[in-house]
């Protein structure tokens, strides 16, 4: 009995969540679009999640990019077909890898520290004084974060593919012996516009995300540091399931529509 | 002119403001006592309108300002400064930028009349220019509270003043200067004040009409004269361990 009201209990729970995280989101997409509108913070924002992500992407595409490489070219070579680790590569790092590491990487780094930031401004009273001085705080705090993250999340997911289909390379080069021409034509034949299309679409669904609960958990932590450190770590957790499962859907939707361009 | 009629507001299950009436003219101070966690500060929240009532009136300045849409709202709050407990200054911004924030946002001031109110506004309230620049970490306490409070009144131009703690945590000193601040402005400005406070030695050198909460309750709502004499056992636990204190206010010196 007792179980069945835990169930209950949280799935009310999920479900009340849910809701409100969904007028949260509604809420910050019509406070996007309109006046005031914060360049300076969007700025501000897009190079603190921009360059300030830069170096993890870097080192996360170059480590995944090497090591997918090695790992393909070993299994391929026993077919012979060592020549189509190109091919390989270009579409396993533009149509998975590179969004889903870009997305996850933006979730632990980007998320925690938005919610951090807001969790803490909320609980020092800063949020109700912006509400004091007429200032609506999810134009103020929420929207330039979405925005850049909007921008951003493509930028580093392009960064990351290059990057990891350049690891790719080395490896191809000095450990497989496969020559540059070789491996950059394969790689080349695959940039098409469906491997392309998803490569984008992907980290512009999960920026939204991301910033989506990152803010939504900044704005509704409680109970002091405590409170945001629980928030923070939630915000982590359920930004990084959240872009995983829509990484699957986002597949699966676009091999029932676009497969005729993959 | 604040009005607060059978007001009641909870969080969940939990009864936080139960059935509050008062008025405050306008232009007066009123103190508003009780012990921490006794829904003081959740007053000051609902007559700004951070959090709405579940029944009854909040009126300001003639108008009733429940179920007032978001837009409405903002003009109200035009007319009421608010000074947080702890300051609650932008900790991003640097002392200047805090002050003249509200004229950056809602005003098309230049940035050098802004400038120029905002070393006006610094030297009102005893900060120095050359912590115009400073970032709120670096300013003590007291200092930050002055900050704040040239930030509401920079910002709004207020004839309603709300403070909330405003000498909590400062040492002797500060509270005097925090003190002497706040009935500078009431003299000057005439501005209807609610103070929070659990300092009742600081509360006499404000003001003499007092409203004690209990457990979201009004329990007293009156004079020096009628808290002295009240024999709610509330009231009389609250200021047992200053009954000598109180007994020997015979009239408030404004410092």
């Amino acid at each position: 009995m007792n179980l069945i009201r835990l169930v209950y209990s949280w799935i009310k729970h999920f479900v009340y969540e849910s809701q409100q995280m969904f007028f949260f989101s509604l809420k910050v997409l019509r406070s996007m679009v309109g006046r005031p509108v914060y360049p300076a913070e969007t700025l501000e924002q897009m190079y603190l999640i921009g360059v300030g992500s830069l170096f993890l992407i870097i080192l996360t595409g170059m480590s995944a990019g090497q090591a997918m490489t090695l790992q393909f070219s070993n299994e391929l070579a026993e077919f012979g077909s060592k020549t189509y680790i190109g091919r390989i590569m270009a579409i396993a790092v533009l149509r998975e890898l590179g969004p889903i590491l870009t997305g996850l990487m933006v979730a632990a780094r980007v998320a925690a520290g938005i919610t951090a930031e807001i969790g803490a401004m909320k609980s020092s009273n800063q949020i109700d004084a912006l509400i004091a001085f007429g200032i609506d705080p999810i134009r103020k705090l929420a929207a330039p974060r979405v925005i850049a993250l909007l921008i951003m999340m493509p930028v580093l997911t392009i960064i990351c593919d290059i990057i990891a289909i350049l690891g790719g390379w080395i490896i191809a080069i000095f450990i497989s012996h496969i020559t540059s021409t070789t491996y950059l034509v394969a790689v080349k034949e695959r940039l098409i516009f469906g491997n392309l299309f998803i490569g984008v679409v992907k980290p512009m669904v999960f920026s939204f995300i991301i910033g989506f609960i990152a803010c939504y958990k900044g704005f509704t932590s409680e109970g002091g540091t405590k409170g945001v450190g629980q928030a923070t770590t939630e915000s982590v957790v359920l930004s990084s399931i959240s872009v995983l499962i829509a990484n699957f859907i986002i597949t699966k939707v676009v091999y029932s529509f676009l497969k005729g361009y993959l | 002119m604040i009005e607060f009629r059978n007001v009641h507001y909870s969080i969940g299950n939990k009864k936080i403001i139960n059935n509050v009436s008062f008025h405050i003219p306008a232009g007066e101070p009123r103190i508003i006592m009780g012990h921490s966690g006794s829904g003081k500060s959740t007053i000051l929240r609902l007559i700004l309108g951070l959090a709405c009532p579940d029944r009854g009136q909040i009126i300001i300045n003639g108008e009733n300002i429940c179920g007032l849409n978001e837009k409405k709202m903002r003009e109200m709050r035009k007319q009421i400064g608010m000074v947080f407990q702890d300051g609650a200054l932008f900790d991003s911004m640097t002392v200047g930028e805090n002050v003249g924030y509200y004229l950056l946002e809602h005003t098309d001031m230049s940035l050098a009349e802004i400038e120029e109110k905002v070393r006006r506004m610094l030297g009102f309230v005893g900060i120095g220019e050359e912590y115009i620049d400073r970032l709120p970490d670096e300013l003590s306490g007291g200092m930050q509270r002055r900050v704040a409070i040239g930030r509401a009144l920079l910002s709004t131009d207020p004839m309603i003043m709300l403070y909330d703690e405003p000498t909590t945590g400062l040492d002797p000193q500060m509270t005097t200067n925090i003190i002497n601040l706040i009935n500078r402005l009431m003299e000057r400005n005439r501005v209807t004040s609610l103070i929070v406070t659990h300092q009742i030695a600081d509360a006499f050198k404000i003001g003499d009409k007092f409203i004690f909460i209990d457990g979201g309750e009004v329990a007293f709502d009156g004079d020096i004269n009628g808290l002295r004499d009240s024999t709610d056992p509330r009231v009389v636990e609250f200021l047992e361990p200053f009954r000598k204190a109180v007994a020997h206010v015979h009239k408030i010196d404004f410092v």
